[in-house]
């Protein structure tokens, strides 16, 4: 990280009064050709409590030189700019603690994107003088990022408007593709937590062994010397109006280059996929000749508590009759968690089946079917692959519940 | 840092104001403290003085004679 810079500049306009008074000075007989014609243009002071090196002793800067210097003092060159640019750059008397940075881009893989959504979160940190107030983002006037071009076409980006650059190849080997935001402005949302995160779409998958680099240029409110404004004093002592309001404000400019190698990338698996089964997952559904009735869901739950998976919930719609005078409906939903290691896997069982009745209360057969889903978050192949052994699993617990259930009504327990 | 006179180092704040500055030296001003003259050097082409410039005590002594003090100035 480089050293802080500081400027304070200062535009001044001088008058037809100015040049007529250095002129009329300079043709004094006691003067030589060439001699030195000192001018003092006024006085800058910043206010606040500075902290700046080349003012601990003197807090007053004269804006002042040779007046031959200056071409607005050549009374005869009418054409001569008015304007005067002036400037004095100095160094924070005390170094500020930002070895850490004022700016933090990270970077992640958007879960669920299939590896194509890249965030950047943008994070800026309370820094500031000593006992002063902290800076804020003001704006961020550039990010430019540089990508490689196999990551595809971009599809979206959440804040925009972006320039995208044609591909090119830049170091004569890889392709690469230039995204540039100007004067990006954070939400109030975004101010208040010093964070603002910007979402790229891309056509591809992102390959993490890649990486990307770029640029940022923002600027904050107020400065680490802690000056937050400035007065003018006239040549003559008295002090001056400035027009227009100072602007006091602190520039951040930074080159970066990130990795994405270390990236956690975390998605969401749902086995069986709707897509995956035709638009429906009945694919998957298994039928037993037991009669969908409360001692089959306790039979059911029973063994899934013993095999370790936690029956959070079971809920049962009201049985409905159907079409059939002696055929009644019967729906249960069971939902629960299980974990492979710390990681949970949710899964959800549909009990659906049909009683027969013979005029007794209780029904004398019926028929069930049931379907799992499993939903498990992945980091890995591992735990990929691991959200589909846990359906595999459920679906052998029930089987062996349910197939060892009687299939018709034993008639009332006998004590 | 506190912005203050160079003369009395009275702290600016307060009903104090320090708005001027030596034209000379660039030292920081109390109204009290300022010594105000008119400037031949700031004259206007016409020569008609028509501009006073502030002084600290010892500017005022080192480069102005009692001669450019004016009758009633507040020149001491």
């Amino acid at each position: 990280m480089d050293p802080v810079d500081g400027k304070l500049s200062a535009t001044l306009t001088f008058n037809g009064h100015d040049g007529e008074r250095v002129t009329h000075h300079s043709r004094k007989p006691a003067l030589t050709p060439g001699q030195e014609v000192k001018y003092i243009a006024g006085c800058l002071v910043p206010q606040g409590r500075i902290g700046i090196s080349e003012l601990s002793g003197d807090p007053v800067v004269r804006v002042t030189g040779d007046a031959k210097d200056v071409p607005t003092f050549r009374w005869e060159d009418q054409a001569v700019s008015r304007w005067r640019n002036f400037s004095l750059e100095y160094r924070l008397s005390v170094a500020p603690d930002i070895d850490a940075g004022p700016l933090w881009i990270t970077p992640s893989i958007t879960p669920g994107s299939e590896r194509r959504g890249l965030e950047l979160d943008i994070q800026w940190t309370e820094i500031g003088p000593n006992g002063g107030d902290p800076l804020s983002l003001n704006v961020i006037e550039l990010l430019k990022i540089t990508v490689p071009a196999n990551w595809g076409s971009i599809q979206g980006v959440s804040h925009g408007p972006a320039v995208v650059s044609a591909p090119d190849a830049s170091d004569g080997v890889q392709v690469f593709r230039a995204l540039e935001w100007r004067d990006l402005s954070p939400d109030r949302a975004e101010r208040e937590a010093r964070r603002l995160t910007i979402v790229i779409q891309f056509e591809e998958p992102i390959a993490v062994n890649d990486g990307l680099s770029g640029r940022l240029e923002a600027t904050m409110k107020g400065t680490l010397s802690g000056a937050d404004g400035v007065r003018m004093y006239g040549s003559l002592g008295a002090r001056r109006a400035i027009s227009g309001t100072p602007s006091v404000k602190t520039r951040i400019e930074a080159d970066f280059t990130l990795s994405l190698a270390s990236i956690r990338y975390q998605a969401i698996r749902v086995f069986p996929q709707r897509l995956a089964t035709g638009g429906n997952r009945d694919g998957y559904a298994v039928e037993f000749d037991v009669i969908p009735d409360d001692e089959t869901v306790i039979a059911l739950t029973n063994a899934l508590s013993e095999e370790g998976f936690y029956v959070k919930r079971v809920t049962e719609n009201p049985p409905r009759s159907s079409g059939r005078a002696d055929v009644v409906h019967r729906y249960w939903d069971l939902a629960g968690r299980s974990h492979r290691g710390v990681y949970p896997i949710d899964f959800h069982l549909v009990l659906t089946g049909e009683e027969v009745h013979r005029g007794d209360v209780r029904p004398e057969s019926g028929s069930t079917k049931i379907q799992i889903v499993v939903r498990g978050a992945y980091t890995d192949d591992e735990m990929y692959g691991g959200v589909k052994d846990e359906w595999t699993r459920l679906q052998a617990v029930t089987e062996d519940a349910l197939k060892g259930h009687p299939s018709h009504w034993q008639g009332p327990a006998k004590g | 840092m506190t912005w203050e006179c160079a003369e009395c180092h009275v702290a600016e704040g307060q009903g104090i104001r320090i708005d001027a500055v030596c034209h000379h030296c660039g030292k920081p001003l109390c109204r009290d403290d300022r010594r105000t003259i008119p400037d031949l050097a700031f004259a206007a082409a016409s020569g008609e003085v028509d501009a006073e410039a502030v002084h600290c005590r010892s500017c005022r002594r080192e480069h102005h004679t009692r001669i450019d003090i004016p009758m009633g100035g507040r020149g001491q």
